[in-house]
């Protein structure tokens, strides 16, 4: 159970900010899904200029899904869709002051919201040449294959060098995938 | 802040008497096995508790097993009985086979996890969507090994009772022997250990507003089990190590408010339905989880569809009212809790649950100040869902 949330973290869960949608939004994006826990939609309305003039989200969740949520919305109120391509979970976690270690994966789902977001606003169709791996590390699959390319060729090394999956679930969902990545360097 | 506990089946406060008692006694220290008056003092207090106790659940005194607490009094039961004949304790080796349910305490569920890695049987019945097992499916089970059958009496996240004398009923007629975990009735419901054919009995001191750190046992008499904690004569040799003599005493000064307020039971379950009749009345989108009938009368867990359940008691929390959640989210192992998979529960809805349990202490004032805040704290987050507009 998790009793840590900072101050920061629970006045945005208890007072989010940019809580809503909005009609007619120039994008939307969402990640998550119920049965997960974690469902996020990020409504965008964006000028010509390609400014963030509003952004509203819905998000169903834990205390940390709300507060992320909260946070990103924001960061980017206001900026160019160029910034607020640039936001990472770890800005958001560092907005925010820190979240506990179970939680990171709120803010990696937050990031993805936007992005996904502005995908839909670029018209970009992805097939996911990234994809987060360990959920609740927010490790990607470049990073994998980055610390894999200097010499982590084991899961244990994968573990030490990037945190992958030494999360809540201890691997029980990525392990699998890092292996799979492994094998590639594993020749 | 104003503070309203609705936890109670995780821990509950120390009743005032309780607290009394343990205060007054503070000073008792004698080591109860020796021989002067100041270890005769301890033993002639632990005694009475013990009696006290057996006299509750119609048993012999010298029946009762004092423990640090329900996991340790799980872990021996389930431990001892398969070890027998293998180790320190008489009988004749065998390979046994225990029955037990998919919706048990983890003191129970990992215990047998741990003795199948030794060799042991272990059979685990389904629940049906109420959290109830098929006594057919039990007794389909038993096999000419089978040396236990381990219900517990009622579930500690759903409230739900086990048909425990119909099992007893089961176990005697195959000769096998039955232990319930009995934490959560144990003092608040009537219990005789003859006539429900109970051969073990598991509680523990601060589930029923007494100390934490201290439960107990009861193995009828003819009934072998080897010892957890090797060392001294303490507890007819079962159990070593200088008696929680405070912790006792706490127990049965807690066990004797129970008895002499036989009321508490129906006026809380009085507050528990006003407080569901509420609930499920005025929010809509709800589920009640758990048997409508064969219930804990303190008891009610309750899914609020489209929002999740660290989400409701973290915000609940902020107004100073205390319950749990069964969602994977508030669990560091981010898993859902497994007695609402087990009854069914799709993710979404196990993720939304709710549970508010009360206790002697709860009162209709501050039943009133949740109705008056809940409804509220449903809706806002309901706001922020993406789900709710959907539907």
């Amino acid at each position: 159970m998790n009793t840590d949330y900072n101050e920061k973290v629970m006045d945005h869960f208890m007072n989010p900010k940019n809580a809503g949608e909005i009609k007619n939004a120039s994008a939307v994006g969402e990640v998550g899904n119920a049965a997960c826990g974690d469902m996020m939609r990020i409504y965008l309305d964006i000028d010509e200029k390609g400014f963030i003039k509003d952004v509203k989200f819905k998000t169903f969740g834990c205390g940390a899904a709300i507060a992320t949520s909260s946070i990103a919305t924001e960061l980017i109120k206001g900026k160019h869709i160029s910034e607020a391509r640039k936001l990472t979970n770890k800005a958001i976690v560092e907005a925010l002051g820190g979240l506990p270690k179970q939680k990171i994966h709120c803010s990696v789902l937050a990031a993805d919201a936007i992005n996904k977001a502005l995908d839909d606003y670029e018209g970009i169709v992805r097939t996911d040449e990234n994809p987060i791996i360990c959920s609740c590390m927010g490790i990607d699959k470049k990073t994998i294959e980055e610390a894999a390319e200097h010499g982590a060729f084991s899961y244990e090394s994968i573990q030490e060098k990037t945190g992958a999956g030494t999360g809540a679930c201890k691997g029980e969902r990525c392990k699998e995938k890092i292996l799979d990545i492994l094998d590639k360097y594993n020749c | 802040m104003r503070r309203v506990y609705l936890d109670n089946n995780a821990t509950t406060p120390l009743l005032p008497e309780v607290k009394q008692e343990v205060i007054e006694f503070l000073d008792i220290y004698g080591n109860a096995s020796s021989l002067h008056k100041f270890g005769k003092e301890s033993r002639l207090r632990i005694e009475k508790v013990r009696e006290k106790i057996s006299e509750y659940i119609g048993a012999k005194k010298n029946e009762i097993y004092f423990t640090s607490g329900a996991s340790e009094a799980n872990n021996l039961v389930l431990k001892g009985v398969s070890s027998c004949g293998k180790t320190c304790c008489p009988g004749k080796e065998s390979n046994p086979h225990i029955i037990t349910t998919v919706v048990e305490h983890p003191s129970v569920l990992n215990t047998c996890k741990c003795l199948e890695g030794l060799g042991v049987e272990v059979t685990y019945l389904k629940v049906d969507s109420d959290g109830r097992i098929s006594l057919e499916e039990l007794e389909k089970s038993i096999k000419t090994n089978t040396s236990l059958i381990s219900v517990m009496f009622a579930n500690n996240e759903i409230g739900t009772i086990q048909p425990i004398r119909e099992i007893g009923l089961i176990a005697k007629k195959h000769n096998i022997k039955f232990h319930t975990d009995a934490v959560q009735v144990f003092a608040k419901e009537n219990i005789n250990v003859d006539d429900l054919n109970i051969d073990f009995l598991t509680f523990s001191g601060h589930k029923f507003n007494a100390l934490k750190g201290v439960g107990g046992l009861y193995i009828r008499s003819k009934n072998h089990v080897c010892p957890l904690i090797h060392g001294g004569h303490q507890e007819g040799m079962l159990r070593a190590g200088t008696e929680n003599t405070i912790g006792i005493i706490s127990m049965g000064k807690a066990l004797e408010y129970y008895m002499e307020h036989p009321e508490t039971e129906d006026k809380i379950l009085k507050m528990r339905n006003d407080l569901e009749n509420y609930i499920l009345q005025n929010i809509s989108d709800t589920k009640l989880n758990g048997h409508k009938e064969y219930r804990l009368k303190n008891t009610v867990n309750i899914s609020f569809r489209f929002i999740e359940g660290e989400s409701i008691l973290l915000m609940l929390d902020h107004l100073g009212i205390a319950v749990s959640t069964g969602s994977a989210c508030s669990s560091d192992s981010l898993e859902p809790s497994h007695v609402l998979k087990e009854i069914g529960l799709d993710d979404d809805m196990a993720h939304s649950s709710v549970r508010i349990s009360l206790g002697p202490l709860t009162t209709q004032e501050e039943i009133d100040y949740v109705k008056n805040n809940i409804k509220n704290v449903i809706d806002r987050l309901r706001s922020l869902s993406p789900l709710y507009n959907e539907a």
